[in-house]
């Protein structure tokens, strides 16, 4: 049976297939079209999925949407009806969507498939994540909470997943309606800190470990926590308009006014010494610590009381809130569940998975079985090779947002390895000599992060390097950490405490770095010494462990930085093109790819 | 340069919005950076279309000077703005899809090589929209990039015909006739919103008084409520599947 799962129309639009009970790809929609969180009906993404399960379109037999477009109208019209008569744009917004977009969907679906529109359900929104969750875990029975910003009429839901005689099944036991969204109100402040909502969320929790818990009060009205129970007091919001902050005079009563999108922190989470920023700074990130303070405490009680409502020992977790690290490193602390699980993308970009789980899970779930985050497209680099010889770089330096430097066409040079071994002594050779490197490897990964297929990599001790990977090449604030990826054996050693499941594969959690490492992972580190680490076994991807292996033999630490290969503003690349495309707009020197090592050689300028 | 009835509107109407509404100003500099982003983006598509290495270099050159076009109007948008700008591109037409033959590809090329001589005139004519230096330089700086442009894509169109310049002349008639008709379905469609938007807010004020108290409630029901709505569309989801 060929189940495909789609999401889209707000924001990560997405698609995958299931073949025969088995996930065969998966992909977010902006890896296809370069515009980060593309909203947009996931075309090029299906046409990816059916390609790789080689199946035509007429062979789909199911296709499951993310979620119930009608019943999440029937929210939006209330919304708006609720604060009439102050609310006429919102309705009108609502009104236009429905008459673009929601009564027509089905057969929009049906039409850019050729299928009958018969074949296309929809599942409620939070069904989609559960199932996301619960049915790549591999566990026979778990709590399966979500936590999002709001799927229809719910924000958060706590289901139990269960295999049975027939298969498995996922029963909603608790839920948490709109507008008590945590996912809501972390945006909403993500805003009020001057970042773009459903992007900036990530700098938001890098902000906080800057700031004290001087506002954890003020934050508890607005998130309050009573009886097991999250509520969010509605009378400092306003969302009646999509203009302005979603706050009133109430929240500013309390709260200072906003910062401003174009002021900068300075922060600095590879300076140890440089704590001392301006007054008004140190405001904002003591607002974020509180914030992120609270946003823990109430997800700990969710998730109390998701064991003690399903007494499992078991924890599978989605929806967006479930990207929020920090949050995810106090759950396993706190030893709630014996196991945690969270999938690599338990955002919306996971949705279309999540719905053909769904898809699957109502049809004849059989089976249950942890997936490969490596669900994305996978290229023939040597079928780029010939337009790489013919680029021209001497105009590149125009086209770039930074300084990069004037080069000659003979200065762009490609060198081939005929072994892998061969190709992976020379990168690992390049990284250990301080050197930065884009890493394209296989097939992409699903989810926002990188882990190891489209990365880019350098030394975890050079702080003078990372810090400049940071201006010159991803254009990176400085409060932002970066990220460690490491070996099995060295996690042993480095980590302070080592959980079970998966977090810790897929960058899900933050782990303190036991005090004798801190010099030799500084610039992977945050301000606290944390590190969002991804501990590479052979068999999670073998090509990385391998080049982990070899930074080991070449520098006596098998870790090293491992961040997303993409620039500010475009989601992580795809192809060896949109590599080349960084490659030319950026500072990156070289971008080693299927046993090729594509250099500029600057140095003779 | 003829003046078309749009070049009027840039160069009459244009100032004068600008100077009344900026934030119109921003919208429509923050549209430029998207159309300049989606051109960049449809020509990476035409790369993976040919197999002729110089001719999908000389398609990366192009890309990544629209890329940097998309820079320059966002940088200048975000100098008005104290708001992130919204660069999300709500309805991306696919041009090169798994269907697409040589045929339809050769048809879309001319339609950006028409599209590089139509923007080039209206930059130009924006470039004195309004007063400010940075704007006039970089509206400026993307006209004579466009220009450039056209020499460059219609060199390209030719190879790709072959060296027939006839059959290129023909699809760039043809290309100028889809953008006029492009254009009027926009302008339609705008015209449409805004009657749509009329007749929903009579609706909004008739109905209004007697559904907000049924709003209302629904945003009191209770948890219970909610989880057994929640059951019943998962049911009935089942059923369906
Ligand atoms: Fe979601
Ligand atoms: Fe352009
Ligand atoms: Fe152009």
């Amino acid at each position: 049976m060929n189940i495909l799962g789609i999401s889209s129309n707000y924001h990560d639009s997405s698609a995958a297939i299931i073949v025969d009970g088995k996930v065969v790809a998966s992909s977010a929609e902006e890896r296809f079209t370069l515009q980060k969180h593309d909203p947009s009906f996931p075309e090029k993404s299906i046409s990816f999925c059916l390609a790789k399960a080689g199946i035509k379109k007429h062979e789909i037999d199911l296709v499951v949407y993310h979620e119930d477009p009608h019943v999440k109208l029937s929210r939006t019209l209330s919304s708006a009806f609720k604060n009439f008569p102050k609310s006429l744009f919102t309705f009108i917004k609502s009104a236009t969507e429905a008459s673009t977009s929601t009564f027509w969907l089905k057969y929009e679906i049906a039409k850019h498939l050729g299928i009958d529109s018969k074949k296309i359900k929809f599942v409620p929104h939070h069904l989609s994540h559960s199932a996301h969750a619960f049915l790549t875990s591999g566990f026979d029975e778990a709590a399966v909470v979500t936590i999002d910003a709001v799927g229809e009429w719910t924000a958060s839901c706590i289901f139990h997943g269960k295999k049975t005689a027939s298969g498995f099944e996922i029963e909603p036991v608790e839920l948490f309606p709109f507008p008590n969204s945590l996912g809501l109100v972390y945006s909403a402040f993500t805003a009020y800190l001057g970042f773009k909502v459903n992007d900036g969320e990530c700098s938001t929790m890098a902000l906080a470990a800057f700031g004290k818990p001087l506002y954890v009060d003020q934050m508890r009205k607005i998130i309050q926590v009573i009886n097991e129970d999250v509520q969010i007091d509605l009378s400092y919001f306003d969302f009646t308009t999509d203009d302005k902050l979603p706050f009133n005079e109430k929240f500013f009563s309390v709260f200072k006014t906003a910062r401003g999108v174009k002021e900068k922190y300075t922060f600095d989470c590879m300076n140890d010494d440089c704590l001392t920023v301006s007054e008004s700074e140190q405001y904002y990130a003591d607002i974020a610590c509180s914030l992120q303070q609270v946003l823990e405490e109430s997800i700990l009680v969710i998730m109390k009381k998701a064991k003690r409502m399903t007494g499992s020992e078991n924890l599978c977790y989605a929806g967006g809130v479930a990207l929020n690290c920090v949050a995810n490193s106090r759950i396993l602390e706190e030893n709630i569940f014996k196991k945690v699980y969270i999938p690599a993308d338990p955002g919306d970009g996971g949705g279309a998975m999540g719905a053909a789980l769904a898809g699957m899970l109502m049809h004849d779930c059989k089976k249950g079985e942890q997936i490969s985050p490596y669900l994305g497209q996978k290229y023939e680099v040597e079928s780029y090779l010939e337009l790489i010889k013919n680029l021209d770089p001497s105009e590149w330096y125009r086209f770039s947002k930074i300084n990069t430097k004037k080069l000659r066409k003979d200065q762009i040079e490609v060198t081939s390895y005929s072994t892998q071994e061969e190709f992976l002594n020379a990168v690992a050779d390049l990284i250990a000599n301080n050197q930065v490197v884009g890493f394209l490897n296989g097939r992409f990964e699903n989810g926002p992060r990188a882990l190891g297929n489209r990365s880019i990599l350098c030394r975890a001790d050079n702080i003078e390097l990372a810090q400049h990977m940071s201006k010159m090449i991803k254009q990176r604030a400085g409060f932002r950490p970066y990220a460690c990826a490491m070996t099995e054996d060295y996690a042993d050693l480095c980590l302070e405490t080592r959980y079970d499941g998966n977090l810790n594969k897929l960058m899900q959690a933050s782990f303190k770095v036991k005090p004798d490492y801190v010099k030799h992972l500084r610039a992977g580190l945050h301000i606290d010494h944390t590190t969002r680490a991804q501990v590479v076994s052979e068999s999670d991807n073998e090509t990385f462990f391998n080049l982990l292996k070899k930074i080991g033999q070449k520098t006596g630490h098998e870790v090293l930085i491992n961040t997303s290969f993409n620039e500010q503003g475009f989601p992580i690349v795809a192809s060896p093109v949109e590599a080349m495309i960084m490659f030319s707009r950026t500072n990156l020197r070289y971008v080693a790819m299927g046993n090729v090592i594509v250099s500029k050689r600057e140095k003779d300028v | 340069m003829k003046l078309k009835p749009t070049h009027f509107f840039i160069k009459f109407i244009t100032p004068l919005i600008w100077k009344l509404f900026p934030q119109r100003k921003i919208n429509a500099i923050t549209r430029f950076s998207m159309i300049e982003k989606d051109s960049a983006v449809q020509l990476l598509e035409c790369i993976r279309f040919t197999k002729d290495p110089k001719i999908q270099a000389d398609l990366f050159q192009h890309v990544l000077e629209e890329f940097n076009h998309a820079d320059l109007f966002e940088s200048l948008a975000m100098s008005y703005s104290d708001k992130h700008l919204n660069l999300s591109i709500p309805s991306r037409e696919n041009v090169i899809t798994d269907t697409t033959t040589m045929e339809d590809f050769l048809k879309f090329y001319a339609y950006v090589h028409t599209g590089e001589s139509d923007v080039n005139e209206d930059f130009e004519l924006y470039a004195h929209a309004s007063d400010d230096q940075l704007l006039r330089k970089i509206f400026l700086r993307v006209a004579m990039d466009e220009t450039r442009h056209t020499v460059g894509t219609d060199k390209i169109l030719v190879d790709l015909c072959d060296g027939n310049t006839r059959k290129a002349r023909q699809l760039e008639i043809y290309s100028k006739i889809r953008r006029q008709y492009k254009m009027y379905t926009i302008a339609m469609k705008n015209i449409g919103q805004v009657v749509f938007n009329f007749y929903m807010a009579v609706l909004y004020f008739l109905i209004g008084p007697f559904v907000f108290q049924t709003a209302r409630k629904q945003f009191r029901w209770n948890k219970r409520e909610h989880l057994q709505f929640m059951q019943d569309q998962i049911a009935e989801a089942k059923n369906k599947i």
